[in-house]
């Protein structure tokens, strides 16, 4: 049993071979996985007396390229970027869809419109706080999948906390004469410096990390090209 | 039909090549076509009606300034479109004199001399027009040729002297338009094809006209230099790549990993970039020099990148619209409660320039137009948060664009054209390593191959050396040993020679190096155009810590040589300048004293600005120099061989790009010394700033961060700052 098994999964292992085998090959025909610059003989007239000289230049395959779809650097960013789709483009998407003509964007314009009325509003500390905290939440950057952002939000909400926590401060400082805060500044000054620290540190720190992770990915990535150029080249050497 | 003013009006049909307008005009006379509105007082359209399968439908209206933006499959139109990688705009008003007269724009507006007698006929520029609908409005009138033209634009002439005078609690939003040839701005914007550019900087702004990049004109060096308001020797940021000698790698300062790198390395110098100076209200998108994270929330790449994908809906396409996710993140800046300083970066023009051949002379302006809109949109939020009339407005471009107007730029493979068949040398660089076939391995140069300008570092006093760690001054190169014994003088190869060997004298003034520059010692370069033209910069430090150059014409100077001086034929075509005597001229000097005397770069831009080379002087002389106060470790070593420049027409590009697959033409190209790459953008507007106006006094892009300084009520003197602010664009001063 084991042994029909073992064969079986070899048998799919093959054939999932043979399968990608299959794609690149139709892939290098239809240029999207490598071109190939032919060998070339070039005369040169060398400096200083113009002796003549004979350079050949080797088959090249060339399998990288940045601007293209079919480029895997950027079939890996486009698979990382699905998640970072919010919720609000996507339902933008379905309705841009459903209306022909050009994009409308009809929800994330809507929350624009609600976003610049509101900050027309006389800039007095309720209406800042509550406008920050929004801009702190940020609900119309959410994505389904949650993204690299959220981890940002978390760092934003604690940034309102602060500003808030210090608004309401400076307001009860009215209840006590002479002093214009109920803490005194001098000591909320060292905890606000040090969250402001640990904030800017830790968003440091995860862009660090989400560029370091893409960049470990873009390396390897790089790797596999160089395998499969000199795979390609290997190939194609003798018919030229 | 005659209309109340007494000219003719017309209707021209959308779906017509031609109509005849039985007006006859004769050779000089003044012609003036406007378009008018319809009875209802809305502008007259066309529908330009294309395919009827969903992927292939095209419906847009377009008035008689046609459109830049509306993508067809159409081609070939009768005057060449933007559409055929060509000047003007698709499905706008034409006119031409007599049947078989030569095509030209009419648009919303025409006012010109008639170049010849005949009947005038107006039309659609339109290749297939039948399926369309609508009609054109417009009147014509045919005057006496001394009737003078009306000139709207600008109001006039602003001296650069007077007093700033910013409102408080002002904002500032900069617009940096990669790339953006001022003269293309300026005629889009007459055409009608960039109103709010227009609007904002034209009639309600003041252009500074002789703004200068500094040298090399590309992007990484320029915009280090406005967002520190200082030349490379103190920022660091010479060109787009470099070698490092002692690490003996390459180091690409144009992918989103080096963008941090930048800033890091600017701030490592103690030198204090735009958002050091803001640190708690300076907002920005992407930026090609990106502070890590200097607030939380207004610069930020993660949040950044997350709307720019959710504006092209998908990664590889955020290049492409590249403009319109850097406007969208400024709605996102805009309405950010802290945010007073804003920087929008859109390099869309410039990443366009590129890819077509005719650049911002054809399919480029559709980008243009965008960018445009891109701005728009923030001016918009601007004025729905009733921001604007608080905001200052800046708008400046990096450098300038070489090509598509007049001839198509061509590759020239340094690879193959010199280092591999003269020098029989490997070659790395951004595009990868090529080999020199017979070549040892370890036979190897570096080549920076950017646009154009170059650096080239090669192995020490011999091809077969091995060294890269240590550089060549103009003493080993001019006495440079090949592998095989043999020597060269490295410059004529350079500047004289392609891989068919010495270039024929007639051919010379279109040979591809336009010229190369080496360090003679640590104060002195050395240009070399051809043998017979050279030149030597030599700079000083004043006590007052500002610095001075000479400019030292020579010929056939090789060193411990004889220094033979000419009054002609200089490398930086000074000498023989017009502009450049007369300017000379009014500073009270002749030729011969101003280059016997050092003078300060701003004194060099001065007499320089009408010349072919504006400041290349300081700019050259800089490039090679490292400042002591703020230089890095191993700085002098890391500086290249030689620095080539492209002559017009030429781009520094290899014929196989093994990092690119696609890549056929060179198109639109930046980074030479000449006018065209080097003049840019630079125009301010906002409360308190002339309207319409124009300055003459020259500029570099290092007075745009002080400006913006005075116009945020900072101090900008005592910041180590090169740059000094552009006074002349306040109002109450004559």
């Amino acid at each position: 049993m084991k042994e029909i098994r073992l064969r079986s999964c070899v048998l799919e292992v093959k054939r999932a071979g043979l399968l990608v085998l299959l794609v690149c090959m139709l892939g290098t025909i239809s240029g999207c996985v490598c071109k190939v610059i032919p060998p070339e003989t070039v005369t040169v007239r060398s400096a200083p007396d113009g002796e003549l000289h004979t350079f050949e230049y080797p088959l090249m395959v060339i399998v990288h390229d940045e601007n293209s779809v079919w480029d895997a650097h950027q079939i890996k960013n486009n698979i990382i970027g699905l998640t970072e789709l919010e919720a609000v483009r996507i339902l933008d998407i379905l309705s841009d869809i459903l209306t022909p003509g050009p994009e409308h964007r009809p929800i994330e314009n809507a929350i624009e419109w609600i976003k610049n009325q509101y900050a027309k509003l006389p800039p007095c500390a309720p209406v800042t706080i509550v406008r920050e905290l929004f801009w702190a939440m940020g609900f119309e950057k959410l994505s389904p999948t949650r993204g690299s952002g959220f981890f940002p939000r978390v760092i934003y909400l604690t940034d309102w906390l602060q500003i808030t926590l210090g608004e309401m401060n400076r307001v009860a400082g009215y209840a006590i004469p002479g002093q214009d805060t109920l803490l005194p500044r001098t000591w909320t000054a060292r905890p606000n410096d040090g969250v402001d620290s640990a904030q800017n540190g830790l968003m440091g720190a995860y862009i660090y990390l989400y560029q370091g992770l893409d960049w470990c990915l873009d390396k390897t990535i790089a790797g596999g090209e160089i395998v499969w150029q000199k795979t390609v080249w290997l190939v194609l050497v003798p018919w030229y | 039909m005659q209309c109340q003013d007494g000219m003719q009006c017309f209707a021209v049909p959308g779906n017509h090549a031609w109509t005849p307008t039985g007006l006859r005009v004769e050779r000089g006379d003044r012609l003036t076509v406007v378009e008018v509105p319809d009875l209802k007082g809305r502008l007259s359209s066309v529908t330009v009606r294309r395919g009827w399968l969903p992927f292939d439908r095209v419906r847009a209206r377009v008035a008689a300034g046609g459109s830049y933006t509306l993508r067809t499959r159409d081609r070939d139109f009768p005057l060449p479109a933007v559409l055929d990688d060509r000047r003007f705009p698709a499905y706008c008003l034409v006119g031409r004199i007599g049947e078989d007269g030569d095509v030209f724009y009419v648009g919303p507006r025409y006012d010109g001399k008639a170049d010849a007698s005949g009947e005038l006929w107006l039309g659609i520029n339109d290749p297939n027009p039948a399926k369309n609908k609508g009609e054109f409005l417009c009147k014509v009138a045919v005057e006496d040729p001394s009737t003078e033209e009306p000139n709207t634009w600008p109001r006039g002439v602003a001296l650069d002297r007077g007093k700033p005078r910013p409102i408080p609690d002002a904002n500032v939003v900069i617009f940096f338009i990669d790339g953006l040839r001022p003269d293309v701005a300026v005629e889009m914007a007459q055409m009608g094809h960039m109103p709010t550019f227009r609007e904002i900087f034209m009639d309600g702004g003041t252009q500074v006209e002789n703004a200068f990049s500094i040298l090399p004109s590309l992007t990484d060096a320029n915009f280090a230099s406005m967002i520190t308001g200082t030349f490379s020797d103190k920022h660091g940021s010479k060109t787009n790549f470099h070698f490092d000698r002692q690490k003996g790698r390459f180091v690409s300062n144009l992918n989103k990993y080096s963008y941090p790198r930048l800033a890091a390395q600017i701030r490592q110098r103690g030198v204090r970039a735009i958002y050091d100076y803001f640190p708690d209200s300076f907002g920005a998108g992407a930026l090609p020099v990106q502070p890590r994270s200097p607030k939380v929330l207004q610069v930020n790449l993660l949040e950044w990148a997350h709307r720019s994908l959710n504006v092209a809906n998908c990664m590889s396409e955020v290049l492409k619209q590249i403009d319109k996710a850097q406007a969208r993140f400024g709605l996102d800046l805009a309405s950010c409660p802290n945010v007073r300083v804003m920087l929008i970066w859109l390099p869309g023009t410039d990443v366009y320039s590129e890819k077509h051949e005719h650049a911002q002379f054809g399919r480029t302006r559709a980008k243009i137009a965008e960018a445009d809109e891109c701005m728009a949109k923030v001016v918009r939020q601007l004025k729905r948060r009733d921001q604007f009339d608080n905001t200052y407005f800046v708008l400046f471009s990096d450098h300038g664009t070489v090509g598509g107007n007049g001839f198509v730029n061509k590759k020239f493979d340094l690879h193959r054209e010199v280092l591999h068949p003269h020098f029989r040398l490997n070659t790395a660089g951004y595009y990868g390593r090529f080999r020199c076939p017979g070549t040892p391995r370890d036979h190897l140069a570096f080549i920076s191959d950017t646009d154009g300008a170059v650096q080239v570092s090669l192995p020490y006093t011999n091809a077969d050396s091995g060294n890269l760690a240590r550089p060549n001054f103009l003493v080993q190169l001019q006495n440079y040993e090949l592998a095989d014994d043999r020597r060269l003088r490295a410059l004529e190869v350079f500047t004289e020679f392609t891989s068919r060997g010495r270039i024929r004298r007639e051919d010379l003034d279109s040979k591809p190096v336009d010229f190369a520059v080496a360090r003679s010692d640590e104060d002195t370069v050395f240009l070399q155009r051809t043998t017979k033209s050279q030149a030597f910069i030599r700079q000083r430090l004043r006590p007052d810590g500002e610095l001075e150059f000479r400019y030292e014409p020579v010929r056939d100077y090789l060193p411990g040589g004889r220094i033979e001086r000419i009054s002609s034929g200089d490398p930086l075509r000074y000498v023989d300048s017009q502009a450049f005597s007369e300017a000379v001229a009014r500073e009270g000097r002749s030729v011969e004293d101003w280059l016997s005397r050092f003078h300060t770069g701003k004194e060099w831009l001065k007499v320089t600005a009408g010349t072919e080379y504006p400041g290349c002087i300081d700019a050259i002389s800089r490039f090679f120099r490292c400042d002591d106060q703020f230089k890095e470790e191993n700085e002098e070593q890391n500086l290249p061989d030689v620095l080539l420049f492209a002559n017009r027409g030429w781009t520094f590009m290899p014929k196989v790009m093994l990092n690119i697959r696609i890549q056929e033409i060179a198109g639109g190209r930046h980074g030479m010394a000449f006018r065209e790459a080097t003049q840019i953008c630079m125009f301010f507007a906002g409360p308190g700033i002339r309207q319409g106006y124009v300055i003459k006094e020259p500029h570099r892009i290092v007075d745009i961060l002080p400006t913006v300084l005075t116009m945020m009520s900072r101090d900008w003197k005592g910041n180590a700052i090169d740059g000094i602010p552009v006074n002349g664009i306040w109002e109450g001063h004559e």
